[in-house]
Formats: C-alpha cells, sequence, structure tokens
C-alpha cells in the first residue's frame, strides 16, 4: 500500500467489498479516518506518523470516489477494463440481496459529496450558480498543525531557536524556547484561525463593505487563508452549508433562525464584524424568492 | 457442579467425543506481553466451550511459569508436561487430567526446572504432534509471554490464533511485535519450503529503491516479480490469521481499538484477521481469581462471562464473523 501508490485500489484503501452499498462505504470511510488520526494507539509501532497521514491522504481520496455515486460508477468501469478478473466482481449488482428490498435506496440514502458531476444529471440545479473557487477545494489536503518532516515526534531543538531560561532551581530547569525570526512579521494579520499576510486595499474594501454576500464572505475566507474544511471544523457548521452560503445558493440554506447563527459564527471566525454580516445576508435572502418561498416570510 | 435446578445460562448441545484419528482443533492464546489476562482467556474460554457441551483439553504451554491451575482452581497436577516431555510418559493423554468441569480436561506446565526455551526441536515437534493427537475435538493453548521461537512455534501450529490485548500502548506495542515475530517466522518456514529464499533476499536488499515498507509491499513486490512464487507464497501464508481479543476495556474508544488493530494488520501485513469481542475490565476478575475459583463458574449471569460466550461462539465460527462488516 505504501510507496507503491501505482496500484492502489480504493477499494481495498477503505477495506470494503466491491458492492458494499453507500451506507457501509461511509461507515468504513469514519472507520478508517478514526484508524489513521494521529494519535490514535492503535498505530503505535507499525506506522510512523508520516506513513499515517499519507494513508489518510490515500482514505480522503478513495472517499471522494467511492463516496460519490457517479464518480464511484465511472471508477468500477476503469476498473473493469483494467482488470477482466474484477469484473465479475463489481458487475454484481450492488442491490442483489432478495430481503433487501426495503433498503432499496441506501445506495443513494446519503448525500453525496458536493462534487460538480456532470455525468450526474441533475446533481446541480443548472439554473443554480455552480460554487466557484479561487482556489480549488482540496480534497485530500490535511489540516495540520504545521511541523518538520521530521518523523520524531518530538524534534530537538531546531536550528535558529534560541533557549532562554525562564526557572533555575537545584532540580529543575525550565527552559523556553523563542524563535529568532519574531512570531509575527509587521504585515502578517491575525484571526480567530490562522495568521495571513495583509493586502492594504483588501482590508479598506472589507472595512468600507456594508453589503456582505456569498461570493464577497468567500473572498474574504480565502484572503484570510481559512480553508473551508478549517472553517467547517471551528464553526461547526457543515461544508455543504458553507458552500450554499457562499455561493448564494439560497435554496439549499436553512431556516432564518438557524442561517443567522450561522452567519455570525462565520463573521466571528474570520474576524469580521458579524453584525454587518448578519443584517445584510439576512436581508439579502429574504430578498431572494427561493428563500422566501421556502420559508415563508 | 451442574445443579439441575438451576437453569444453565450455557446452550448444551452435546457432542460425543472426537473420533479418533480425527485431529484436534487447537486454539492458542498468545500475545506478547506478560500480565494482559493470555491464562484468564484461555482458561474461561476453554470454560465456556465446555459448558456449551464441547470437549476441551487446556494445555498450559507457559512452560517455566506455568499456572494456570491456579487460574481453574486446581491443585498442582501429579502430572504435568515435563514428564511426557522427558519421556516417563508415552502418550500425552497420560499426563491430562479430567477436572471437576464436565468436558474440561488440562494438561499442566508445571514444573520447577523446564523452561520454555529449554524444550529443544525435536521435543518441540513432537510435542506439537502430540497435542493434535489429543482425543477432544478442541485443544486450547496458554502461550507465555514473550517471542521465544517456542512459543512463536505453538502459536503457529494453532488452527485459530487468539492475540490478547489490553489497550495500553505497552500492550500493543508488544502485540505487534508478537505478531510480526510470528509473521516472519512463517514467512521463514514458508520460503524454505517454497524454495523462494533468494527472492526475498534480493528484494529485502533493496528495499528501500523498491518501497518496501511492511510484509504487505514484501510480498506484492514478489506476487509481481514472480506471480507463481506468489501465488504459492500467499496460499502459504493464507492460513495466518489472526483473532484479535481486547481484554480489559473501560472506554467505548477503547472498543473501537480492535476494529482500528484489524485494519492496521490488513494495511500492514496484508492479511485478514478477525476482531473476536472484548471483555470489560470488571474487578469480580480479581476477586474471583483470589478466591481460586474460575469466574465463569463463579459469577456464570455476569455480563463478562456473556461477552465470553459471545467470543467462543464467534471462535466456533469465524466465517460468520467475516461475512458482518
Amino acid at each position: 500500500m505504501l510507496g507503491t501508490k501505482n496500484h492502489v485500489n480504493y477499494y481495498e484503501v477503505l477495506e470494503v467489498a466491491y458492492d458494499a452499498p453507500q451506507h457501509e462505504v461511509h461507515k468504513a470511510y469514519t472507520r478508517a479516518k478514526a484508524t489513521y488520526a494521529q494519535d490514535n494507539p492503535a498505530l503505535y509501532s507499525m506506522f510512523t506518523r508520516d506513513e499515517a497521514r499519507d494513508l489518510l491522504k490515500l482514505i480522503e481520496e478513495a472517499y471522494s470516489v467511492l463516496g460519490n455515486h457517479g464518480l464511484r460508477r465511472n471508477y468500477d468501469d476503469t476498473l473493469q477494463k483494467s482488470s477482466p478478473a474484477r469484473a465479475a466482481l463489481s458487475s454484481v449488482p450492488r442491490q442483489a440481496a432478495p430481503s433487501a428490498g426495503f433498503v432499496q435506496d441506501t445506495h443513494d440514502a446519503l448525500p453525496d459529496f458536493m462534487v460538480p458531476d456532470p455525468s450526474i444529471p441533475g446533481s446541480f440545479d443548472e439554473s443554480e450558480p455552480i460554487p466557484t473557487y479561487s482556489r480549488p477545494i482540496e480534497v485530500n489536503t490535511l489540516i495540520e498543525p504545521p511541523r518538520s518532516n521530521s518523523t520524531d515526534p518530538a524534534p530537538a531543538t531546531a536550528a535558529g531557536k534560541r533557549e532562554s531560561i525562564l526557572v533555575t532551581n537545584s532540580d529543575f530547569t525550565v527552559r523556553k524556547l523563542e524563535s529568532d525570526i519574531p512570531l509575527m512579521p509587521p504585515d502578517t494579520g491575525k484571526c480567530p484561525l490562522g495568521t495571513y499576510k495583509i493586502d492594504a486595499a483588501i482590508e479598506a474594501e472589507i472595512a468600507a463593505r456594508t453589503e456582505f454576500d456569498g461570493p464577497f464572505l468567500q473572498r474574504v475566507r480565502v484572503y484570510k487563508q481559512v480553508s473551508l474544511e478549517k472553517l467547517s471544523v471551528a464553526s461547526r457548521i457543515g461544508k455543504t452549508y458553507l458552500i450554499a452560503l457562499e455561493s448564494n445558493d439560497f435554496k439549499n440554506l436553512p431556516a432564518p433562525v438557524f442561517l443567522r447563527g450561522f452567519l455570525v459564527q462565520m463573521g466571528r471566525q474570520l474576524g469580521i464584524d458579524e453584525q454587518k454580516v448578519v443584517t445584510s445576508y439576512m436581508s439579502l435572502a429574504k430578498a431572494s424568492e427561493k428563500y422566501a418561498s421556502k420559508y415563508g416570510s | 457442579m451442574n445443579d439441575n435446578n438451576t437453569p444453565n445460562p450455557f446452550k448444551l448441545n452435546p457432542k460425543g467425543p472426537a473420533k479418533s484419528g480425527m485431529p484436534a482443533t487447537i486454539w492458542a492464546v498468545g500475545g506478547g506481553k506478560g500480565g494482559i489476562g493470555k491464562s484468564f482467556i484461555s482458561s474461561s474460554i476453554a470454560i465456556c466451550l465446555a459448558r456449551m457441551g464441547k470437549s476441551v483439553t487446556l494445555v498450559d504451554l507457559d512452560l517455566g511459569s506455568a499456572n494456570l491451575h491456579t487460574c481453574l482452581g486446581l491443585k498442582i497436577p501429579q502430572q504435568t508436561l515435563s514428564d511426557f516431555i522427558s519421556g516417563r510418559a508415552q502418550h500425552i493423554s497420560q499426563v491430562s487430567a479430567a477436572t471437576e468441569i464436565p468436558g474440561l480436561n488440562f494438561i499442566s506446565g508445571f514444573n520447577d526446572a523446564l523452561n520454555i526455551a529449554d524444550l529443544d526441536r525435536d521435543n518441540k515437534q513432537r510435542l506439537i504432534r502430540a497435542l493434535r493427537t489429543i482425543q477432544t475435538p478442541y485443544v486450547i493453548l496458554d502461550l507465555g509471554a514473550g517471542t521465544s521461537e517456542n512459543t512463536l512455534d505453538f502459536f503457529l501450529a494453532a488452527d485459530q490464533k487468539i492475540i490478547a490485548v489490553t489497550p495500553e500502548p505497552t500492550s500493543i506495542e508488544n502485540a505487534y511485535r508478537f505478531m510480526k515475530s510470528s509473521f516472519y517466522r512463517k514467512l521463514r518456514l514458508a520460503e524454505s519450503e517454497l524454495g523462494i529464499q533468494n527472492l526475498i533476499e534480493t528484494a529485502m536488499d533493496s528495499k528501500n529503491q523498491l518501497g518496501i515498507k511492511s510484509p504487505a509491499d514484501l510480498i506484492r513486490h514478489i506476487s509481481e516479480t514472480n506471480p507463481q512464487a506468489g501465488a504459492r507464497l500467499n496460499d502459504k501464508i493464507a492460513d495466518f490469521n489472526m483473532q484479535l481479543l481486547l481484554n480489559q476495556v473501560r472506554t467505548r474508544q477503547d472498543i473501537e481499538l480492535g476494529h482500528s488493530m484489524k485494519s492496521v494488520c490488513k494495511k500492514y501485513f496484508g492479511i485478514e484477521s478477525d476482531y473476536v469481542g472484548y471483555i470489560d475490565h470488571d474487578n469480580a476478575v480479581w476477586q474471583s481469581l483470589r478466591k481460586r475459583r474460575p469466574l465463569v463458574i463463579e459469577y456464570p449471569y455476569s455480563s463478562i462471562v456473556g461477552q465470553f460466550l459471545g467470543i467462543t461462539k464467534n471462535l466456533l465460527n469465524p466465517t460468520t464473523l467475516r461475512a458482518v462488516i
């Protein structure tokens, strides 16, 4: 599995059968993610942190394909072409179990990944703007604290750092590690979710702005170098909703009382005036015909 | 022992003794680290099997520090394995003693002078052959701690290879070490049988260039370079499937550890293993041990005995376990 990436089989990565229904794929993915999470004691002495990270990337990659109905079907086709022996396996109808009539829809029961897939008609409403990103969403990018590439979990005092002794007594010495480089360069801004390089023009625009719509919120997020995943974890808002929010996809947004909460969270996490965000976005949503008709007013 | 007036929580399904000549099914309980409950687990599973109506022989192979008789609440038996090894007893059945639990026989390994490391090759082979001839359908081996060659060989001789592990990092590390050692032992035996030492050595010489980091990579590489040898090697190691058993579970996360370890085994060794179940951490265990009464007999209706019953059923029928995700 490791090191021989060219013949990775996504089904083997997630350890699911070729005919596993979608809910099992999802379950296997959740389990695999928990298994190869950093600091899982089950990895101890078998996989290094770097190897576990590679495996996690692979797991994310596998789920981005197998978790999506259309992509999975395409992948099955390529598997079938590349290996005739496997063809017999993957051509088994997925809902073949005779007693499974009442779970006929399990394959579609879970929402597919929000990956625009033109091969599935109706997976995205053509009339709605398809979310565009100034950076592509990287499915297999993991959000992790920055650290060195060394496999050593506690790297020794690295070059460029110096120690200053804080407390000394006969028994112990407490040392503090200090970076030679100042912690924050002068042109670095800080928001609750990290640091970013300040661009005076954008800062001025944000300050002056009174109308916050989806695309502008997205611009602020990208400018402040906050990934969707990070924002989703910190704000506890599902990625699906964040994408809908950023693309002004009012049809897929929750009821006003929840939306208001989402906007407060989003404003707070991005370090912008949440009051402004709430009032302007809420009025925008209520003005939208689709949102108004869905939730009345 | 078995009072007819009290309901029996164990499903009674008596089967006659094995027909002579039919080899016994051997289950071995190993796990590397000491003190993780190997003796407790093997004795409990043996009693469960006996009370399910099967005939079982429990063998204490923790030579040098054999104390399974204490787990069972028995006195030190008159005849032990050392009588068989020294040749004083011609057949292994002569050192097997019936216990007060119907269906359960016990072979003690107790001897002050005999240590597992002292067992020489011929005697080991003789003992392994003899274990197969035991006249009960099930034979349960209680292995000692550590990864000595003899312990590994007994483990590999078993049909069901049970790895006991507790959720502590030390136990997990030793369990993996035990798995690795027995896997490489298996590989070494297979390679000399198949005559493919060269293939493995060449691969291991340049493992960094080839990106070989785990046994799974090694076997995949051999299958690519020499499909015929790869297929035979895969056949050989196919029966190396381990049964993971988690002991002293305290939290939900501990339970998940079994699934994680199963996945790690699959990704690292490239072999399937089963997670046969977990046992809760319970004060009743040490309390029954101090009373020198087996827990399964002392508290037959406790949840922990229920867990043992489930595990025993899973071990009796591993295929159904594998069918469920």
